[in-house]
């Protein structure tokens, strides 16, 4: 019987010397973050946590500038379309609505950018599994598995970015289960298998703490 | 001459393109502002409930985040409105 310190000094040990990620939280895999969630055991430490990489949580803020595009778009096309239809102050109206929502919709899709890279996430635990997913305002989902009902952990590396930074895909099979536990274009993938793997094996062989 | 035969005399503000548009504007001014500020509320309470089944210390910028979007949508609103509506 562990204590929950040294069972946590134990796997950070070990996880750091992998060398797949730091501590900093916002980072794409954070090792042993400081999290807590609402199924979590008492005795369990959370030891990876694998978002998808930051070059996306970039692509979804600089797409967010899009709507600044279509509202100048639109005011050209107000001009164009209007002038001489309506009177000039009408028109300088409807030029000032459209740009203040093309700067609001920027914003708005800024944060929800980032929130939804924040919360598309992979969590690795001595325990479990855990795959979170916010796709779109009403889909989530929580799935969860157990480290020993794990059958087969799946990587794929496919397209142009993949290759580019290192990229790739991780599918994992649990026994009886249809829910698909995946995240996909993590960094190291590799590197967040071997863990996932020992972690499984580890759990298999009742080597995690108890 | 008898107004009979000269039809009703009508008078009043003539309709115009302009007043057409005016009335238009200001309902997709408050429609926009409306489904804005829902969008923001709903969005708010989503990232709370994530935030809420996975604590952590970056999740709780993300949920000021998601309540400063709730205000940008209010002014953006409010300010959209006042120009569809003057």
């Amino acid at each position: 019987m562990y204590k929950k310190e040294t069972v946590k000094e134990k796997l950070a040990s070990h996880v750091e010397k992998t060398g797949i990620g730091t501590k900093h939280f916002l980072k794409a895999i954070c090792v042993m973050p400081n999290l807590k969630f609402a199924s979590q055991q008492t005795k369990e430490v959370p030891v990876l946590l694998v978002r998808r990489h930051p070059i996306f949580l970039i692509f979804g803020i600089l797409s967010a500038f899009l709507w600044l595009f279509v509202g100048i778009i639109f005011n050209l096309a107000w001009k164009i379309t209007l002038k001489g239809l309506v009177s000039e102050p009408l028109l300088l109206r409807l030029e000032g609505f459209t740009l203040l929502y093309a700067i609001g919709l920027t914003i708005t899709s800024m944060i929800y950018s980032l929130s939804k890279w924040f919360y598309n996430l992979f969590l690795i635990t001595n325990y479990r599994v855990v795959d979170l997913d916010f796709r779109t305002l009403n889909k989530t989902s929580w799935t969860e598995a157990l480290l020993d009902r794990i059958e087969d952990i799946e990587v794929r590396n496919t397209g142009f970015l993949e290759s580019l930074f290192n990229l790739g895909d991780i599918f994992v099979q649990t026994a009886g289960s249809r829910d698909k536990i995946e995240i996909r274009r993590i960094p190291k993938p590799m590197k967040v298998q071997n863990v996932l793997l020992e972690l499984a094996q580890n759990m298999k062989k009742h080597e995690h703490i108890s | 001459m008898n107004t009979f035969l000269n039809g009703p005399n009508i008078t009043g503000p003539a309709i115009t393109l302009d007043s057409v548009y005016n009335k238009i504007f200001a309902l997709i001014g408050l429609g926009a502002g409306f489904i804005y500020i829902t969008f923001a509320i709903l969005f708010f309470f989503r990232i709370k409930s994530l935030h809420n089944g996975l604590k952590t210390e970056a999740g709780k910028f993300i949920v000021m985040l998601a309540l400063a979007n709730i205000v940008v949508a209010v002014i953006i609103s409010v300010f959209g409105f006042l120009l569809a509506m003057v």
